[in-house]
C-alpha cells in the first residue's frame, strides 16, 4: 500500500480551489480567535506544562485513577461499566437501553461514539437516535460523518445546510441565514430533547476524587437530555480521567480558548449523583487505549482533551479537509492516534504534513505531535507500508548520499538531467512537481566544483 | 577556532551562490573557514520519508567529516535542525555529540560573532521564515505563542540600511515544501506554496528572502509558473552585498 | 477474566514509570475593578449584566417578565412563579417555560461564569428549557479564575452543578455565532451590590 491515500483525497478536495480556500480561510479565523484570547493570559505556557504534567502523572497511574474513579462513582450511585473494545461498547449500551425500555435515544456530541459506530448498530437494533449538537445533527440528517473534532459541519456551506433543513425541517429551499436555520432546528431538537427515552452523552473529563463526569457544550443539548430523560448514558475513553476536582481548574482554563477562543463554554455541567428518580450509567471504554499506552514513543497522545486546536492550525488539514484523513478522528492529534489503530490503513496519515510543527505549539496539553509524526513515519517504512518504489528510491539515496563520488557522480547527473528538462516542458508538466512548478534551474557547475577551481590548495 | 562549512546537498548542486555568498560573509568577518570535501547531505531526506536507516551512512559521514572542528556552519534551519534533533540513531559518542551541539545555522552563528556593518538594501522584503529554524530551533517566536519575535535572521535584515520588510496576513504559515511532500502530496504543497507567494505579492514584496533554500526553491519555481515574476533570495546573499 | 480486569491488567502492564503529580498554583487576587471586567465578560459571552441594589432586584425581573410568561422562580426576590416546579416534576411541567430566575452561588471574573448548584435549581433541567434564564449574584461572591472557582467550592456537595457562562449560543452553520441554540436565548445576571 502506498502513501498516497491521504493525498489522492487532498487533491481531490484542493480541486475545487474556492471551496478549499473557503474552508482555509474559515478555520484559520478560528486559529486566530484562539492566538487572541491565549496571548492574552501571562500564564498560558505555565498552564500547558501544568495540565501535560497532570496528564503525565494520571496515565502513569491509570490503573489506581479509574479504581478510584469507580469507586466514588459507585459510592453516589452511578451504575459503572466497562468495555473493553467498541463491540462491547455498543452492546452495553443497547443492553442498558433495553433493560430501561428506551426506544429513542438522544445524543450529545462524542467522538467515542463515532469511534465505536454507535449510530448504526443501535439503528439496527431499532433504536432510533437523535443526534442534539446542531452540527452532528447537520451531520446525521446529511448521512456523513463530522470532518472536525468541535465543529462536525465546518465542511458545509451554509446554502448546503440550508438544501438540506428545507427537506427535513421544512424551511424554505432558497434560505441559507445560519440564524434562521438554527432556528429552524431548535423547535425539533427540543422536541426530540424532551420526548427521548434515554440520553447519552460523552466525557470531557471524569474525577478520579470524586467520582464526577464534566461535560462541556455550548448549546446546552447534553444537559437537556440528561436532566429530561430517566436515564443518562456516559461514555468515556480511559484516557478521560483527571485526579482531582481541582485540576479542572487547569483544564477548563485551556479547552475552550484553545478549541473556539472562547473563555469557557456556555455550560460546563458537573454530573456527580444521578437525578432524583433517574439513573445514570457511565460505560468505560479501552477500545485500543491500554494498548496505546504500552507505546513510551507515542503514549503522550493520551493526553488530548480534544480541543482540535491541532486541526485549526494545520496548514494540510485547512487545505484538505477532515474527511481526507479516512479516520474518526483527522488532523494532526488523527495522524499520531489512528496509526497506532490501523498502521496498514493509516499510513499516509503522519505523511500528511511538511513536520512545520505548529501542532506540537497550540497543543494545550503539549504534546510533542510533531516528533511523534517523524517516529510513526519511521514505523509506517519499517512495516513495509511505505510502498516498494518509494522503498527503492529511498535505498538507492541513502546509498549515493553516503558515498562522496557517488554524490558527485549523481549531481552531476542531476544537473544535467534538469538542463534536458528544460527542452521538453511538456514533460516538466507530467511530474508531480512539475505539474504546477517549475523545476529549479541547473547551474553549470556546484559550489565544491567551483571551491576545487578556485580555492583548493 | 576552526570552523567548517557545512553546504546542503540541494544548495551545493543547485544553488551554488548561496554557498559562495555564505563563504564570503563568513571570511568577511575575519574567519578561516574550510569546506571538507568529504561532506555529502545531513541525511535529512531520506530521515523524513521515514527511512532513518537510510539514512544512516550519510549522517555518520557527516559525523566523521566534521567531529574535528569546533564550528559547523549550514545556511539551512532544516539541516542544522536534523543534525541537532535527529541524529539519534547513532551511538552517542563522543563525536557526535561533539557535532550535534557544534552545528549552528548561519544566521545565528553570525550574531555570535563582531558586527559588521551591513550592505544596504533599499528594497521591500518579504520575510519567509522558515519553518525548522523558527519551530525548530526555537530562532524567533512563532505567531501562535505571542506576537510574533525576531529570530537571528530578521535581526540581521533589519540593520541593513534601507530596507523594509513588509508585514504579512500569515507571518508564519508553512510554504508546503515539506521534502518528499512536495511530491506525495503535490495539489496541498503547491497549494501553499501559491498561498504565501500571495501573501508576499499583496503586500508589494519587491524580493522574497528566507535562511532556507529548500522553502525558497519551492516558492521560486511557484513563481516562476506566474505572469509576474518576484526574485528570491537567500539571507546569505543579501548580507554579502547581492542585489536582486 | 471480565473486561474491567482485563483492561485494568493491560493499564498496569503498560503505564510505565511514575512521573509526578504537579502543584497546583492558588488562584489570582481579586482586581479592583471585579465586578467591572466580570460584568463586562457577561457581555462579551452574549449576555447582559446588571448592576443594582437588593431594593432594585425585583423591579429589573419584573421588567423581563409579563403577563403571559410562563415563569418559575426560585428566589425569595421574586416570589412569582405561575407553575410550581420540584425536583420530581413530570416534563410536561418542564415545557413552555419563560424565564427562570435562580440564585448563583459564584462568579468567575476571567470568563463570566457563574456557578448553579442543584439546591439552587431544584430540578436540573430550569437552566436549560428556560427561553430566557436570570441569574442572581452578590458582588462579593466572585474569584478571580477557576482556581479560585474551585478553591472555593472545595465543599459543595451537589449532586449536580454547572458553570454557566453567557447565553445557549452555537457556531455549527458556516460560524456564524447564533445566540440562543437549544437552551436558554438570553441571559441576565443581576449583580447585587
Amino acid at each position: 500500500m502506498s502513501s498516497t491515500t491521504h493525498a489522492r483525497a487532498a487533491e481531490a478536495f484542493s480541486a475545487d480551489a474556492v471551496r478549499a480556500a473557503w474552508h482555509d480561510q474559515a478555520l484559520w479565523f478560528v486559529r486566530a480567535k484562539r492566538d487572541q484570547v491565549t496571548h492574552a493570559i501571562p500564564e498560558w505556557e505555565a498552564l500547558r506544562t501544568l495540565a501535560s504534567g497532570i496528564k503525565a502523572h494520571t496515565l502513569s497511574r491509570l490503573d489506581t485513577y479509574l479504581e478510584e474513579f469507580e469507586r466514588n462513582a459507585k459510592a453516589n450511585g452511578v451504575t459503572v461499566h466497562w468495555a473493553a473494545n467498541a463491540a462491547e461498547h455498543n452492546r452495553i449500551v443497547y443492553d442498558i437501553l433495553a433493560a430501561h425500555q428506551a426506544g429513542t435515544l438522544v445524543k450529545s456530541k462524542s467522538m467515542l461514539t463515532e469511534e465505536c459506530q454507535l449510530n448504526s448498530y443501535l439503528e439496527a437494533q431499532g433504536i432510533m437516535i437523535v443526534d442534539s449538537d446542531l452540527g452532528e445533527r447537520i451531520i446525521q440528517l446529511g448521512g456523513e460523518t463530522p470532518s472536525h473534532i468541535v465543529m462536525p459541519a465546518i465542511h458545509k456551506r451554509k446554502a448546503e445546510v440550508g438544501a438540506l433543513f428545507a427537506e427535513h425541517f421544512g424551511t424554505s429551499p432558497d434560505e441559507d441565514d445560519p440564524a434562521t436555520l438554527a432556528d429552524a432546528a431548535r423547535g425539533p431538537l427540543r422536541a426530540a430533547l424532551f420526548g427521548a427515552d434515554a440520553a447519552l452523552t460523552g466525557v470531557n473529563f471524569a474525577i478520579a476524587e470524586t467520582g464526577a463526569l464534566v461535560v462541556c457544550t455550548n448549546e446546552g443539548n447534553a444537559d437537556l437530555g440528561a436532566h429530561l430523560a430517566p436515564l443518562h448514558i456516559a461514555s468515556m475513553g480511559i484516557e478521560k480521567l483527571i485526579p482531582r476536582v481541582a485540576d479542572l481548574g487547569v483544564f477548563l482554563r485551556l479547552l475552550a480558548r484553545s478549541a473556539t477562543g472562547q473563555p469557557i463554554t456556555a455550560y460546563t455541567s458537573h454530573f456527580v449523583k444521578p437525578r432524583p428518580g433517574a439513573s445514570l450509567h457511565v460505560v468505560i471504554v479501552d477500545n485500543g487505549r491500554s494498548e496505546h499506552l504500552g507505546r513510551p514513543d507515542f503514549r503522550e497522545a493520551l493526553a488530548c482533551i480534544r480541543c482540535g486546536a491541532c486541526l485549526n492550525t494545520c496548514p494540510i488539514y485547512r487545505r484538505s479537509g477532515g474527511h481526507s484523513y479516512d479516520a474518526t478522528i483527522p488532523g494532526p492529534i488523527g495522524a499520531i492516534l489512528s496509526p497506532g489503530i490501523d498502521l496498514a490503513r493509516h499510513a499516509s496519515l503522519p505523511f500528511a504534513s511538511t513536520l512545520c510543527g505548529s501542532c506540537g505549539d497550540v497543543c494545550p496539553v503539549k504534546i510533542d505531535i510533531p516528533q511523534q509524526l517523524y517516529r510513526w513515519r519511521q514505523l509506517v517504512a519499517r512495516g513495509g507500508h511505505l510502498g516498494a518504489p518509494k522503498r527503492r528510491r529511498m535505498r538507492w539515496l541513502g546509498g549515493v548520499l553516503g558515498s562522496r563520488r557517488w554524490y558527485e557522480f549523481a549531481g552531476w547527473m542531476g544537473r544535467a538531467l534538469l538542463r534536458v528538462s528544460a527542452h521538453a516542458p511538456w514533460l516538466v508538466r507530467r511530474t508531480a512537481w512539475g505539474r504546477e512548478r517549475e523545476l529549479p534551474m541547473a547551474p553549470r557547475e556546484s559550489f565544491r566544483d567551483w571551491y576545487k577551481r578556485n580555492r583548493a590548495a | 577556532m576552526k570552523v567548517a562549512l557545512f553546504v546542503p546537498c540541494y544548495v551545493d548542486q543547485l544553488y551554488p551562490q548561496v554557498a559562495r555568498a555564505t563563504l564570503a560573509v563568513l571570511e568577511a568577518r575575519g574567519l578561516t573557514v574550510a569546506f571538507p570535501m568529504e561532506q555529502t547531505c545531513c541525511g535529512q531526506p531520506m530521515a523524513n520519508a521515514g527511512c532513518e536507516t537510510d539514512a544512516r551512512a550519510t549522517e555518520e559521514r557527516f559525523v566523521r567529516t566534521f567531529a574535528e572542528y569546533d564550528a559547523i556552519v549550514a545556511p539551512s534551519g532544516s539541516c542544522v535542525h536534523h543534525v541537532r534533533h535527529h541524529f539519534d540513531q547513532l551511538p552517542q559518542t563522543d563525536a557526535v555529540r561533539s557535532v550535534r551541539a557544534r552545528t549552528h545555522e548561519l544566521c545565528e552563528f553570525l550574531l555570535t560573532l563582531p558586527d559588521v556593518a551591513p550592505p544596504p538594501f533599499p528594497f521591500r522584503v518579504g520575510v519567509h521564515v522558515g519553518c525548522h529554524a523558527l519551530r525548530g530551533l526555537r530562532q524567533g517566536s512563532p505567531s501562535e505563542l505571542g506576537p510574533p519575535q525576531d529570530g537571528p535572521m530578521q535581526q540581521l535584515l533589519r540593520r541593513m540600511p534601507g530596507i523594509q520588510l513588509v508585514p504579512l496576513d500569515r507571518a508564519d504559515e508553512c510554504c508546503g515544501f515539506g521534502g518528499s511532500f512536495a511530491v506525495d502530496e503535490a495539489a496541498i504543497s503547491a497549494r501553499m506554496g501559491s498561498d504565501r507567494v500571495a501573501d508576499h505579492r499583496r503586500h508589494g514584496a519587491e524580493v522574497l528572502v528566507s535562511a532556507d533554500m529548500s522553502c525558497l526553491m519551492h516558492l521560486e519555481g511557484i513563481i516562476r509558473r506566474q505572469a509576474t515574476p518576484l526574485p528570491v533570495m537567500h539571507v546569505a546573499q543579501l548580507l554579502n552585498g547581492e542585489r536582486p | 477474566m471480565t473486561s474491567r480486569e482485563r483492561i485494568l491488567q493491560a493499564v498496569r502492564a503498560n503505564r510505565g514509570e511514575e512521573r509526578p503529580l504537579p502543584e497546583l498554583p492558588a488562584g489570582a487576587a481579586l482586581p479592583d475593578d471585579a465586578v467591572q471586567r466580570f460584568m463586562a465578560m457577561i457581555e462579551e459571552v452574549g449576555g447582559e449584566a446588571m448592576l443594582v441594589t437588593k431594593a432594585e432586584v425585583h423591579g429589573l425581573v419584573a421588567s423581563r417578565d409579563s403577563e403571559s410568561a410562563t415563569v418559575v422562580s426560585m428566589v425569595a426576590e421574586y416570589p412569582h412563579s405561575t407553575t410550581k416546579v420540584s425536583a420530581r416534576s413530570p416534563l410536561a411541567a418542564l415545557e413552555g417555560i419563560d424565564l427562570v430566575v435562580l440564585r448563583g452561588a459564584l462568579g468567575v471574573v476571567e470568563n463570566g461564569a457563574i456557578w448553579l448548584t442543584e439546591e439552587a435549581m431544584t430540578h436540573r433541567a430550569l437552566p436549560f428549557v428556560a427561553m430566557h434564564l436570570v441569574l442572581l449574584l452578590r458582588a462579593d461572591q466572585l474569584v478571580a479564575d477557576m482556581h479560585g472557582a474551585y478553591a472555593a467550592l472545595s465543599r459543595d456537595a451537589s449532586g449536580f452543578g454547572v458553570f454557566v457562562s453567557g447565553p445557549s449560543k452555537t457556531a455549527d452553520i458556516e460560524r456564524a455565532l447564533v445566540i440562543g441554540a437549544q437552551g436558554p436565548r438570553s441571559l441576565l445576571v443581576v449583580v447585587i451590590r
